[in-house]
């Protein structure tokens, strides 16, 4: 406890010694927080919109004909596939209805009968949905000697996939380099620290302080940069999500995902440091 | 106690050559010479802030030529460094350089606090107490050097010209706070330039030219 003690008040006296290096390093890691907790929240969203979309979809299976007997053995099955929420049965007089509905009634007005298939409406749950699976899915549908054919929006499933992935490459990309610069800044701000700092650490080891006793503190001081700034972002960012929330714009912040936020920030804060601490013992050793 | 054994270090201008010398338990050593007789470098190669080329130093039961990197802090422990530039941490009390050594030994807060009261007392520094480095005088920052060499207890103090450019007062005032921390039985090695003020105190003199022992007395 003694020695956890040492370090976070040494870390903290690091952390106040690099003065303007110091906040720009806590300010970059907030930034770095705030960026990331900006895609965590856009991703919400996005889930969140895209589960609503998903929700709604469905895969309509059309019985053969002649088969309709067959309907309620059909349905069954169908329920009892892994991840179909629902199953729907289209008799004739209902897929007149929703024909009229997409396409106006006044079509079947000039027929004598109902051509439409008897068919099946399955919906699935949202988690789930994906192009692979819903395409073997369909496949398997379709291969089922009771059924004629099988439709479902694969154009719109793919098109949402494909923004995701693009959507997901471009985020991570900002944030590396956003992260590359947070590195860079605490590498910094911990260097001015340890140059301020070597009359500190002349001092330890004079009067019997191990290595480690010296180099912790400033991989701390990297730490702390990394839980202030964490904390900064994270909090501005969670505090803007929920007043949009409260309106329904955006979902409520995940706090765990935060949290996880914060603890990338003090990673970044870490690496940067250790590898000042690196740099710095590389050139005492070549000394 | 403390013993070099034939140590050499050559630098460009100066080192020290060829050096034997032995300092038993309470003895007080000092080291005189021009500049660049080469008295840092043997003080500092008795703390291992300089590897000697050849030869063997000894502290303890410590061979500092086979000392691993990780029994260095420990041999250190046994010694009280003061330094040339005395190390001292300009944005803290006298107080908390001080304490400082008690952080590093993981003493608690109550032994940190009594131990660095008491040495802080015995080098007439507690009305600093709250003083920064830069607050004292030269020669109070000497005394706050020593009283951080002191705090750990340590069976000898190594001080690098301890009463270096201070007037007599002054340095008369440091040597006799070395003399009573000597009085109870901590052995004494540091350089000096200034020898005859020594001259009423037990002390064994060893003179240093040319990185070379010319004599004891």
């Amino acid at each position: 406890m003694r020695w956890i003690k040492f370090i976070l008040r040494e870390a903290l006296r690091a952390l106040v010694r690099s003065g303007l290096a110091g906040w720009l390093a806590i300010l970059s890691l907030a930034a770095v927080a705030a960026f990331l907790s900006s895609v965590q929240a856009g991703r919400q969203t996005l889930d969140s919109a895209r589960e609503g979309l998903l929700a709604r979809f469905e895969l309509e299976a059309f019985v053969r004909a002649g088969r309709e007997d067959k309907l309620q053995e059909l349905a069954q099955w169908m329920q009892d596939r892994e991840g179909v929420t629902e199953v729907l049965i289209i008799d004739k007089e209902m897929a007149a209805e929703r024909f009229a509905e997409r396409f106006g009634g006044e079509l079947f007005d000039l027929l004598e009968e109902n051509p439409l298939p008897v068919s099946l409406v399955v919906r699935y749950d949202p988690k789930l949905v994906n192009v692979k699976w819903i395409t073997l899915e369909a496949q398997v549908l379709a291969d089922h000697p009771d059924i004629e054919d099988v439709a479902y929006e694969g154009e719109l499933l793919g098109e949402l996939e494909k923004l995701g992935t693009r959507l997901s490459l471009g985020l991570l990309l900002a944030a590396a380099i956003i992260a590359g610069i947070a590195i860079f800044l605490t590498f910094q701000s911990v260097r001015v620290a340890i140059r301020s700092g070597l009359a500190w650490a002349h001092a330890v080891r004079m009067v019997g302080g191990t290595e480690r006793q010296i180099r912790q503190p400033f991989v701390a001081a990297g730490v702390l940069a990394g839980l202030l700034g964490g904390l900064a972002g994270t909090v501005i960012i969670g505090v803007g999500q929920i007043l949009l929330a409260q309106s329904g714009v955006v979902p409520m912040p995940d706090l765990a995902a935060l949290g996880v936020v914060v603890l990338v920030t003090m990673l970044i804060g870490a690496v940067g440091a250790a590898a000042a601490i690196g740099r710095r013992s590389r050139q005492s050793a070549a000394a | 106690m403390i013993e070099l054994i034939r140590v050499s270090k050559t630098y460009p201008k100066g080192g020290v050559r060829d050096i034997s010398l032995s300092i038993d338990k309470g003895e007080w050593v000092n080291i005189v010479g021009r500049s660049g007789a080469g008295k840092t470098t043997l003080l500092r190669m008795v703390y291992a802030e300089v590897q000697p080329d050849v030869g063997e130093v000894i502290v303890g039961d410590y061979r500092l030529s086979s000392l691993r990197e990780k029994d260095l802090p420990q041999m250190r422990r046994l010694l009280g460094i003061v330094d040339q530039d005395l190390a001292l941490i300009q944005d803290r009390t006298v107080f908390e350089n001080v304490s400082l050594v008690g952080e590093v030994l993981g003493w608690t807060k109550r032994r940190i606090k009594a131990d660095a009261l008491r040495v802080i007392n015995r080098v007439g520094l507690y009305r600093h107490l709250d003083a920064y480095p830069s607050q004292l005088s030269f020669g109070e920052q000497r005394r706050l050097a020593i009283a951080r060499a002191l705090v750990g207890e340590p069976f000898a103090i190594i001080a690098d010209e301890p009463i270096g450019s201070l007037d007599v007062e002054n340095a008369m005032g440091i040597i006799n706070l070395l003399a009573s921390i000597h009085a109870r039985g901590t052995a004494l090695l540091m350089s000096t330039h200034q020898p005859e003020l020594f001259k009423d105190f037990p002390v064994r003199t060893v003179r240093l030219d040319n990185g070379q022992i010319q004599e004891v007395k």
